[in-house]
C-alpha cells in the first residue's frame, strides 16, 4: 500500500507542513499533482511561502489544496 | 490543450502537449528563482553556448548548406558574449529599477511560457541569443525552428539546455519542436499556456503569430536602403559594405539591398568596389541576374541564391567573374517589379543607383524602404548632419545606421552603443509591436509600483505687504521714472488719488488712467496698455477695489507682452503647473505693480487672478497667473474708512467666504490653513463692528488686514462650490459677488460637512477633512459644541446670524425673484457653475443634481441643505 492509499484509507484530513519548503522543483510539483489526483481525503498545505504558492497558482496545482497559515493554528506563537 | 486547427494526429498532438506541459511547469518552477540563481545560470550558458560556437556554425552550414562557416561562428559568439555583456549587469528579477524622486519602482515578472520561431538564415545564434534571454528572465521556451534548419537549432538549445539543468534551471525550460512543420507553429501558436509569440523568421511565420492572436512579438524580412552621399569616408563606406553585405554571404536582414549613390561619386565608387573584388554587372548581366535570382511572378528570392557565394551565383546565372568575387553590385534605375533586383536579396547581390541631389536619393531610398522594408533598417554614409538627420527623418526603420556596416551595425553591440539583438523589431511599418532590438525586457512583464508622491505646494505672495493706517506712506520708498495711477472717476473726485500722489515721492513724474467703475472691459485694459507705452511706465499703481486692480495686472502683462493672446491665457486648467498655455516668464520684474485696495473683501492686492470682460464676445476672461500678483500691496484703511454700508457687508460676507472655501480647499496646506482661520476670526469679530459702526478705525482696519490675509490664503489653496455658485448666480440676475457669495454660504457650509456623494481626488489630503475644519473654526470663534457635526452645527448658524446682522436678505426669494423665474433659470444657472473652475478646489466633487440642489436651498433660505453628518473619520488628517 503507498502513501496516498494510506491517506485514503485513514480518512479526515491530511495537512502537509510546507513551513520549511523554500522552493519547489518540476519533480515536488509532479508529486503534489499526483497527491491531488489520486487523494480522495482533503488535503491541506500549511506554512506555504509566497513564492511556492505562486508556483502552484502557475501550475493550476493552488485551487486543489487548502492552505493554512501557522498564525492561523490554535496557540501558534507568531 | 488547445483546439486541433491544424488537423494534427493524435500522436502528434500528444508530442506537443508533451513540450508544453514540460515548459509550462520550468516557467511556474523557475518563477521562484533569485537574481543571483538566474545570473549564474546565464554565465553557465553562455560559456556553453561560446565554447560550442564552431560547432555549432558546422552544424548549421551542414544542415541549411547556406552562409559561410566564419561568419556563422562569430555570430554564434557575439550572440553569446556580446549579448552577455549587456544583460550581466541587469536586473530581471524582482525589483529591477527605481526612481525614488518620482516615487517609482519597476518590478519584473517572468511571462511564462514563450514559443519561438526561429529561421534558417541565423538558426545556431538565434537560439543561443533566445535561450540566453529566457534563462536570464525566468521564462521557458518551445522552439520551433525552420524545418530546414531544425537539427542545428536542437543542438545548440541541447547545449544551452544542459549547462542550464546542470547550474540549477529547472527541467524543462527549453525544448524544440523535432521535425517541425507548419500545422505544429499553428498548433503551438494558439495554445492557452503560451503566453508568447516570438517569431524571428519570414513574413508567414510572423503573419501567423501576430494572427494568433497571442502577445507576439514578430520579426520579418527588410529592404535595407544605403544611402553613400558625397561627403562620406569613400574608402570606410566600400569596405564596410562589402563587409556586411557578404557577411555570412548575406543572410543577416538587416544587410544592404540597394546602393543609392550620388552622381559626383558614383564612378569612382565603383571603381573602389571592383578594386576590392566585386565585379559590377553591365545592363546585360543585370537583367540575366534579375531573371534569376529572383521569382518574376512573386517578386521573391530564389531558394537557390539564398546565403551563396557570390561566385556561385554567379556562375549560376552564366557571368563570367573572377574566381575571388565577394560581391556583384548591378546598377539598376528604378524601384519596383519593373526592377527585380530592387527587393531583399539575402546573400552578396547589391543593387546600385545614380542620383543627380539629394532630394533624388532621398526618394530612391524611401522607395526601396516601402518595397518591403519598413521599420527594419536603413544605412547612410555621410559626414554631413543635416542629411543625416533628413534622412532619418524620412525613412521609416527601426534601425538607422551611420558610417558603419548594416548587417553587423543593426546587430549592435560591435560598430555602435544599441542592444545586441538577433530579433529586430520593425515597427507597426514591418506589422511589428516594436522598433526596437529585441532584448531582455521584451521577455517580462514590467509592473511599475507607484507611490503616492503628495504634490509639490507652494505658497506664493507678494513680496512686500504694508499694513495699517497711512501704510501708502511707504510709496516713497519706490523710484520711479514714470509712475501712472490706474483709478475710478469716483475715486477720483473722492480724493483717494490725491493722497497716494502726496505719498509718491516729488520728482516722479505721474499720470492718471481714469476706467470706468465696473469690471474692466477688454477694450479699456488695451487702451491702458497703450497708456503705459506711451508713458515708458515703470511703476503702475492699481487704486481701487477688485476691478480696478484686476485692470492694472492685465494692462501691465499686456504692456510689457504686447503679442500675448489674453483669450488664450484664459484657457481653463485643472493644476496650474500643468496648464496648456503658459504666461510669458521674465518680464514681469521690469515694471512695478503696487496695489492699493479701497474695499475689504476681494484682496485683489495679493492674489494671481484677473477678469476682464469681453463684451465682443459677450464673455468674462478670466486670467490666473502668480505673475499677474503685484509686487506691492498697501492695505491702508484710510481708502477705506467711507465704504458704504452695504458694500462693507458684501465685501465682508466675500472676504469671509474666501476664507471659509481656502479652509477646506483641496489645495489647503498648512500655509494657507494659517491664513484662512485668522481671517475667518477677524471677519466674525470685526465685521459686525464695521458694518454697524463705519467710523470705527479698528474695525475698519482689521476688516482691510482681514480680507488680504484671506486673500492670502485663496490665492494659494483656491476657493469652492460657493463661488462657482455665486458666480453663476450673480451674473444672471445682476447680484453683487459678495451677496450672492453671502446668499449660498450657510448652505455650501452643510454640503461641503456631510459625507460626499463622490469625493474630489486631493493626492494632498490624507482623509475627508471639510467637516473637521469647519469644527476647528468652530472652536476657533468659541461656538461650543462635543461632536464635529456639533460644532459644524453652530458654525452654520454663527454665519447665519452673522449675514442677518449684515441685514443681507435670508433667500433669493427675498430678492423679488419668484420660484417661476427662478426655476427657469436653474438648469441654465447649474451648467454655467459646474464649468465654472472655482470648485475644481472644492472638497466635494458636486453633481450637477446637487448644484441644483443647492440654488434651491438659497432661493428657499436659510436652512441648510442637509444638517452636518456624524464625522467622517476621526480628525486625523487635518492640517492645522
Amino acid at each position: 500500500m503507498n502513501t496516498i492509499e494510506e491517506l485514503n484509507c485513514a480518512g479526515g484530513e491530511s495537512v502537509l507542513d510546507f513551513s520549511s519548503v523554500d522552493r519547489i522543483d518540476a519533480a515536488a510539483a509532479r508529486a503534489l499533482e499526483e497527491l491531488a489526483d489520486r487523494s480522495s481525503v482533503p488535503i491541506t498545505l500549511r506554512g506555504v511561502n509566497i513564492g511556492v504558492y505562486r508556483a502552484l497558482k502557475l501550475l493550476k496545482l493552488a485551487e486543489r489544496f487548502s492552505f493554512a497559515s501557522y498564525e492561523n493554528r490554535p496557540g501558534a506563537q507568531k | 490543450m488547445t483546439e486541433n486547427l491544424s488537423n494534427l494526429s493524435d500522436d502528434r498532438i500528444a508530442y506537443l502537449e508533451g513540450l508544453v506541459r514540460q515548459g509550462r511547469t520550468a516557467a511556474a518552477i523557475f518563477s521562484q528563482f533569485t537574481q543571483q540563481d538566474v545570473d549564474r545560470i546565464v554565465k553557465a550558458v553562455v560559456l556553453a553556448g561560446l565554447e560550442q560556437a564552431q560547432y555549432l556554425a558546422c552544424l548549421a552550414i551542414e544542415e541549411t548548406r547556406l552562409g559561410l562557416l566564419e561568419d556563422k561562428v562569430l555570430k554564434n559568439m557575439v550572440a553569446t558574449e556580446f549579448v552577455y555583456d549587456y544583460v550581466r549587469d541587469k536586473r530581471s528579477v524582482g525589483v529591477i529599477r527605481e526612481f525614488p524622486g518620482r516615487g517609482l519602482v519597476e518590478v519584473a515578472d517572468p511571462i511564462g511560457l514563450i514559443f519561438s520561431v526561429t529561421p534558417i538564415t541565423n538558426p545556431t545564434a538565434t537560439v543561443l541569443f533566445k535561450c540566453i534571454m529566457a534563462i536570464k528572465t525566468r521564462n521557458a521556451v518551445v522552439f520551433a525552428p525552420h524545418p530546414k534548419a531544425w537539427r542545428c537549432c536542437e543542438a545548440a538549445m541541447r547545449i544551452m539546455y544542459e549547462a542550464a539543468v546542470k547550474h540549477g534551471a529547472p527541467e524543462g525550460v527549453f525544448t524544440c519542436v523535432e521535425e517541425p512543420t507548419i500545422p505544429d507553429n499553428v498548433y503551438l501558436m494558439h495554445h492557452k499556456d503560451v503566453r508568447l509569440i516570438d517569431a524571428t523568421g519570414g513574413p508567414g511565420a510572423v503573419k501567423a503569430a501576430y494572427g494568433s492572436g497571442k502577445p507576439a512579438l514578430g520579426v520579418g524580412p527588410g529592404n535595407t536602403p544605403v544611402y553613400l552621399e558625397k561627403t562620406a569616408q569613400l574608402d570606410m563606406a566600400v569596405v564596410d559594405i562589402i563587409t556586411s553585405k557578404t557577411f555570412d554571404n548575406g543572410t543577416i536582414c538587416a544587410s544592404e539591398q540597394t546602393l543609392v549613390i550620388d552622381d559626383e561619386i558614383y564612378d569612382t565608387v565603383l571603381q573602389k568596389f571592383a578594386d576590392l573584388g566585386a565585379h559590377i554587372c553591365n545592363e546585360k548581366e543585370t537583367a540575366v541576374l534579375g531573371r534569376t535570382v529572383i521569382d518574376s511572378e512573386t517578386g521573391a528570392m530564389q531558394p537557390m541564391a539564398v546565403g551563396q557565394k557570390a561566385v556561385d551565383i554567379a556562375r549560376a546565372c552564366g557571368l563570367r567573374v573572377k574566381p575571388d568575387t565577394k560581391l556583384l553590385i548591378a546598377p539598376i534605375q528604378g524601384v519596383g517589379r519593373d526592377y527585380p533586383l530592387s527587393v531583399e536579396k539575402l546573400f552578396p547581390v547589391l543593387a546600385v543607383y545614380r542620383t543627380r541631389s539629394v532630394d533624388e536619393a532621398l526618394r530612391v531610398c524611401v522607395d526601396v524602404n516601402h518595397a518591403g522594408g519598413r521599420g527594419h533598417t536603413a544605412v547612410i554614409f555621410s559626414r554631413d548632419d543635416e542629411i543625416i538627420r533628413k534622412f532619418s527623418d524620412v525613412i521609416d526603420a527601426g534601425r538607422i545606421i551611420v558610417n558603419s556596416p548594416g548587417s553587423i551595425g543593426a546587430l549592435g553591440g560591435v560598430y555602435n552603443d544599441m542592444v545586441p539583438t538577433f530579433s529586430f523589431g520593425c515597427g507597426t511599418g514591418g506589422g511589428n509591436s516594436t522598433t526596437d532590438n529585441v532584448n531582455l525586457y521584451h521577455y517580462l512583464n514590467i509592473k511599475r509600483v507607484a507611490r503616492r508622491t503628495p504634490a509639490h505646494m507652494w505658497f506664493r505672495v507678494p513680496n512686500q505687504i504694508y499694513f495699517n493706517l497711512h501704510a501708502v506712506e511707504n510709496l516713497r520708498q519706490f523710484p520711479s521714472r514714470s509712475t501712472v495711477i490706474v483709478t475710478n472717476p469716483h475715486l477720483e473726485q473722492m480724493g483717494l488719488v490725491d493722497i497716494v500722489r502726496r505719498a509718491i515721492p516729488a520728482q516722479t513724474p505721474v499720470r492718471v488712467l481714469s476706467i470706468p467703475d465696473a469690471e474692466p472691459e477688454k477694450k479699456v485694459v488695451l487702451e491702458g496698455a497703450e497708456a503705459l507705452n506711451l508713458h515708458k511706465a515703470d511703476q503702475i499703481i492699481g487704486l481701487g477695489g477688485g476691478s480696478v486692480i484686476d485692470a492694472a495686472k492685465i494692462m501691465k502683462l499686456k504692456y510689457l507682452s504686447p503679442d500675448v493672446d489674453l483669450e488664450e491665457l484664459a484657457a481653463p486648467f485643472l493644476d496650474i503647473r500643468k496648464r496648456v498655455v503658459r504666461y510669458p516668464a521674465g518680464t514681469a520684474n521690469r515694471v512695478r505693480l503696487i496695489a492699493i485696495s479701497t474695499t475689504s473683501g476681494t484682496g485683489s492686492e495679493v492674489t494671481p487672478f484677473a477678469v476682464m470682460i469681453d463684451k465682443e464676445r459677450g464673455r468674462k476672461v478670466t486670467l490666473a497667473d502668480y505673475s499677474l500678483s503685484p509686487d506691492v500691496a498697501i492695505v491702508d484703511p484710510q481708502f477705506v474708512m467711507s465704504m458704504p454700508r452695504k458694500l462693507t457687508a458684501d465685501t465682508g460676507i466675500d472676504c469671509l467666504t474666501h476664507a471659509l472655501e481656502a479652509g477646506v480647499s483641496i489645495l489647503a496646506s498648512p500655509y494657507t490653513d494659517s491664513n484662512a482661520m485668522q481671517a475667518i476670526r477677524l471677519a466674525f469679530q470685526y465685521l459686525p463692528i464695521a458694518f454697524e459702526h463705519p467710523e470705527n478705525e479698528e474695525a475698519r482696519s482689521m476688516m482691510h488686514n482681514a480680507a488680504c490675509i484671506a486673500a492670502l490664503a485663496f490665492a494659494n489653496a483656491s476657493v469652492g462650490v460657493n463661488h462657482a455658485l455665486a458666480h453663476a448666480f450673480g451674473a444672471r440676475f445682476g447680484v453683487s459677488h459678495g451677496r450672492a457669495n453671502a446668499l449660498m454660504l450657510p448652505h455650501v457650509l452643510a454640503y461641503n460637512a456631510s459625507v460626499p456623494s463622490k469625493f474630489m481626488p486631493s493626492p494632498n489630503q490624507r482623509a475627508y477633512v471639510a467637516d473637521k475644519k469647519y469644527a476647528m473654526v468652530a472652536d476657533l470663534l468659541g461656538l461650543g459644541g462635543d461632536t464635529v457635526a456639533g460644532k459644524v452645527q453652530n458654525l452654520v448658524r454663527a454665519t447665519e446670524e452673522l449675514l442677518d446682522r449684515l441685514e443681507i436678505p435670508r433667500s433669493i426669494a427675498d430678492l423679488g425673484i419668484s420660484e417661476e423665474e427662478f426655476g427657469r433659470a436653474v438648469p441654465d444657472l447649474v451648467q454655467i457653475a459646474f464649468a465654472d473652475p472655482s470648485w475644481l478646489s472644492n472638497p466635494r466633487m458636486p453633481l450637477t443634481s446637487e448644484l441644483s440642489d443647492l440654488f434651491w436651498s438659497a432661493w428657499r433660505g436659510r436652512s441648510p441643505v442637509k444638517a452636518a453628518a456624524e464625522p467622517v473619520t476621526a480628525m486625523e488628517g487635518v492640517h492645522a
